[in-house]
């Protein structure tokens, strides 16, 4: 690249960076501050004091720390004896989670199609997952965050040069198991701190999963603040807002607790290290059981579960009629597929046009912001880009709706996009940003001494060696472009009509059938393109000489 | 407020009104200029969009509309409509002067929440020609204790029943608080109402407290802090002692009427609130709804109120929205969506000739004073969530 070509992308790159992205998100901090500042008030105190207030900071406490927990140690336990994962599990990615909560419920609650289906099992069910409880929902978004946190550290373990540790552990007398707990496992704790910091943002401010299958009296703190706000009263305006503040708070108390944790676990595994001591072979060895059997079953639960509760979609949506307590549904239809047939399609269309642009576009975003990176020799924070996921989704789409305002109405389809954009850059950025970086120069220094240009070797080399990342990158920005629901329906002012919207709507209602059938069609398109995506990877593998592993 | 001065000019007034023959060529000439401004608009019609009978028969409408009068209606479909009354308070707050929303399908706190802004376009029943056709002996003047005051006009009536499955749950042909706890007692887990707030959860708390007060003529008039203690005591006393024998022994609670249904549907529950007496046939029919399943009224009277239509004042298409809301009004409209096969949705207007016209299964009785709304809510909220 020649030197004025270098300074316009910086300046191009630097211009894009601050006015897509950080001069919003920064707006919509400020609008935060007298949000967050009204805690000081006195009757806010009374407020917290509410025995039903503190019940949901600790539920909303409980989702936060639980789900990621979990979610990780039965990665890590998996891939503690196995250097491949299943070849599905990028497609689980595809299901929405209030599908999976929805197929989840309409599976095993009592009065499901487990219990249907298996006579005389209806007692086991009910006394096995209780409808509307804290436990149901943990346990759903545990199994449903598990395919995302497999992957993420499926990426991390093929970046690292396990051979070499490996051997060098085994040189001091290590057995493998040691070998990853003391080794491998603090290694992996800092590489998945940010994804298992989404996920407990996720689980925080969850609202959609949680009013499906979560408790309500009360409920997550999330879910009130969405009820306090839509209910226009002076005070539960007030409450709403201190609610939303609270929310950002429990988001970074749950984020220091993450931190805390891996903190703690590192600590843990370099005294292991450094002191030698074995544990008891019996502790080892209950251990190794309880971490394979929950490893697992965790695992191929949630990769059963998935396709079940998609399948139970597909089920309903042509089901006619199926009376309680009788095995199969008593009369199929098509009716609701032709009846439904061209809504479908078209909310199809607007949602796979509106994906393509802003998964591509938040893939460019974030490969400019990466080379911009490299070229300055510095890296910008992660919390900085991840900051549309920490800020609650609703505080902000509010911002955002108060300065576009009367100009959502001459472009609703631009405002949508954008918003979109920015949520997907940060995805993107959590999937790509790791391995991007780790990319080392020498390899485009070797093509430049093969007498490549600049611009050649990065596309020659480098872009097709990260392929396989990216794709994933964009595939992930994909699904969450379809799946956004409140700033497509609030920013969009109705114009913009997604799937995911449409599903919402008819998840409301009574109509099962119809509720499965928009569902289904949410799933489709994520789906397709996870597929198609692993299917490029595989086909355009390149290997890493360095590590002797194919990249992600 | 009458001024001796003004008369001349009402009489003026009167008699150009009277000189333009019936005074429907006036409206008529407005109506046309509305007519023309409104070809070629699209209107976005923002309303809750889980009602698949609902969904269709607007489709037909939209059909209807493009032909007759060559505007496009998009039916915004929504989870909860109340995401859009909080998109138009948030464009007041901003002093927008092009709100999204042409047209809106609400009723109770969310039309309370835009009027009490000053959102919505006044003077409806004079601006849509149809609203003349409007049923007089309907109350519809009123929308959960609060005057409509011509802010919104109504669409559809509901009437709030049980569907039940097991006749053990009446007694004397109609569930009573009575007959329910001890159903309750003798099948823990099979009985349960949605949550309030949720509007069927709360009307299902007012019902009771009807039923249990035996009509108590205090319930139509402002709450006193007297007739708080003396009939909330009432009510949470029955409460207190059906929860334990409730679905999750009263730990949660369905978060929708159509939740419900559904739990009921799995054989999970024996009954369900619903406020639409005309859909239960139509959902028979077509075999969602089992026939075992029978509706029947909560107490001797059920509460009786309307769902309405109403246009922000700074809707983009507002021409065009007058031209939808006064084609719903239409006795064409109005008959089809009453049809139990359609929709099954009782009427608002009076039809010229009056066969099988659906009308309201019982003895209707008014919603108490909006004031023991709120009441009510947070006393549960207080007590329960």
């Amino acid at each position: 690249m020649s030197k004025g070509a270098g300074r316009l992308f910086m300046s191009g790159g630097i211009l894009m960076l601050t006015g897509l992205f950080l001069l919003p998100l920064g707006l919509a901090v400020i609008g935060l501050i007298p949000v967050t500042a009204s805690i000081f008030a006195a009757d806010f105190w009374e407020f917290i004091g509410e025995p039903s207030v503190r019940q949901s900071l600790g539920i909303s406490l409980v989702l936060g720390v639980l789900p990621p927990l979990l979610a990780g140690y039965t990665a890590f336990w998996f891939l503690s004896r196995r250097s491949q994962l299943p070849t599905w599990i990028a497609p689980l990615l595809a299901m929405p989670h209030v599908a999976f909560a929805v197929g989840m419920g309409l599976l095993l609650l009592p009065g499901g199609l487990a219990s249907r289906m298996l006579p005389g099992s209806w007692e086991f069910f009910q006394s096995l997952f209780v409808d509307k409880s804290l436990s149901f929902l943990v346990v759903v978004l545990w199994l449903k965050e598990l395919p995302f946190v497999l992957l993420m550290t499926a990426v991390a373990l093929h970046s690292a040069p396990l051979k070499q540790w490996r051997l060098v552990a085994r040189t001091f007398g290590y057995r493998d198991i040691d070998y990853f707990w003391r080794l491998v496992f603090p290694y992996l704790l800092k590489k998945l701190r940010l994804p298992l910091c989404v996920v407990a943002i996720y689980g925080v401010s969850v609202v959609d999963v949680a009013s499906v299958v979560g408790p309500n009296t009360p409920g997550p703190l999330a879910v009130r603040v969405l009820g306090w706000s839509q209910e226009f009263t002076d005070l539960s305006q007030q409450r709403a807002l201190w609610g939303t503040a609270l929310l950002f708070i429990m988001g970074l108390v749950t984020l220091a607790f993450v931190w805390l944790h891996e903190r703690c676990a590192c600590l843990w595994a370099s005294r292991q290290l450094s002191q030698g001591v074995p544990v008891s072979r019996r502790v080892v060895h209950l251990y190794q059981e309880f971490g394979r059997i929950m490893g697992t079953a965790g695992v191929y639960l949630s990769i059963l579960l998935t396709g079940a509760a998609f399948f139970t979609l597909i089920l309903w949506s042509v089901i006619e009629s199926w009376p309680v307590h009788t095995m199969i549904p008593q009369a199929w239809t098509w009716s609701h597929w032709q009846w439904e047939w061209e809504e479908v399609v078209n909310a199809l269309m607007q949602t796979g046009f509106l994906a393509l642009g802003v998964a591509s576009g938040a893939l460019i975003f974030v490969v400019v912001a990466l080379e911009l990176e490299a070229k300055t020799q510095r890296q910008l924070p992660d919390i900085l880009m991840l900051l549309p996921l920490i800020i609650p989704q609703l505080a902000l789409v509010f911002i955002w709706q108060q300065v576009v305002g009367v100009h959502s109405l001459t472009a609703p389809f631009l405002w949508v996009f954008w918003a979109q954009l920015i949520f997907a850059i940060s995805y993107v950025w959590l999937t790509l940003a790791a391995t991007y970086r780790r990319f080392s120069r020498i390899w485009l220094l070797q093509a430049k001494v093969l007498g490549y240009s600049d611009m050649q070797a990065w596309v020659k080399i480098k872009l097709r060696m990260l392929l396989a990342p990216l794709i994933l990158a964009w595939t992930v920005a994909f699904s969450v472009s379809v799946l956004l629901y409140l700033p497509t329906v609030i920013l969009g002012a109705g114009r913009v009509i997604t799937i995911t919207v449409e599903a919402t709507a008819y998840g409301s209602g009574f109509d099962r059938s119809l509720a499965a059938l928009y569902a289904f069609a949410q799933v489709v398109l994520p789906l397709v393109v996870f597929i198609g995506g692993a299917w490029l990877a595989r086909r355009f593998r390149v290997e890493d000489p360095a590590t002797g592993r194919a990249e992600a | 407020m009458f001024k001796a001065g003004r008369v001349p000019l009402i009489v003026t007034l009167w008699l150009v009104c009277v000189a333009l023959s019936q005074g429907e060529e006036l409206i008529t000439d407005d109506w046309q200029v509305t007519l023309q401004e409104a070809r070629g608009q699209t209107v976005y019609f923002h309303g809750w969009g889980g009602s698949t009978e609902a969904n269709r028969y607007l489709r037909w409408a939209a059909q209807e509309i493009q032909q007759q009068y060559g505007v496009r209606l998009q039916h915004v479909r929504l989870g909860d409509v109340s995401e859009s009354v909080a998109l138009v308070r948030q464009e007041m707050v901003n002093n927008q002067a092009r709100s999204a929303v042409d047209l809106i399908w609400v009723n109770g706190k969310n039309f309370h929440a835009l009027k009490d802004v000053g959102a919505l376009l006044g003077e409806l029943s004079a601006r849509v020609p149809n609203a003349a056709l409007l049923d007089p002996e309907q109350p519809f003047t009123e929308d959960f204790g609060v005057p409509t005051d011509d802010y919104e006009l109504p669409w559809g009536m509901a009437q709030f029943h049980l569907w039940i499955k097991n006749e053990e749950l009446q007694e004397d042909g109609a569930v009573t608080p009575r007959s329910l706890l001890e159903y309750a007692q003798r099948n823990p887990g099979r009985i349960t109402y949605p949550k309030p707030p949720e509007f069927h959860g709360t009307t299902f708390l007012k019902q009771l407290l009807l039923a249990l007060s035996g009509d108590d003529p205090r319930l139509q008039a402002p709450i006193t802090d007297e007739a708080r203690s003396e009939l909330f005591e009432l009510l949470f006393t029955y409460l207190d002692t059906l929860h334990p024998y409730a679905w999750r022994q009263g730990q949660a609670f369905p978060n929708s009427a159509a939740e419900q249904q559904r739990l009921m549907l799995d054989g999970r529950l024996s009954m369900a609130p619903n406020f639409n007496p005309a859909a239960l046939t139509g959902l028979q029919a077509r075999g969602q709804v089992s026939n075992h399943v029978r509706q029947t009224s909560f107490g001797a009277t059920a509460i009786t109120n309307h769902h309405f239509l109403a246009i922000p004042k700074a809707s983009v298409n507002q021409a065009g929205a007058l031209v939808v809301l006064n084609f719903l009004l239409s006795e064409d409209a109005q008959r089809q969506k009453a049809d139990p096969q359609i929709w099954g949705d009782p009427p608002v207007i009076k039809f010229s000739e009056s066969k099988d016209v659906v009308g309201m299964p019982f003895p209707p009785a008014p919603e108490p004073h909006v004031t023991w709304h709120d009441a009510l809510e947070s006393a549960w909220r207080a007590r329960y969530e």
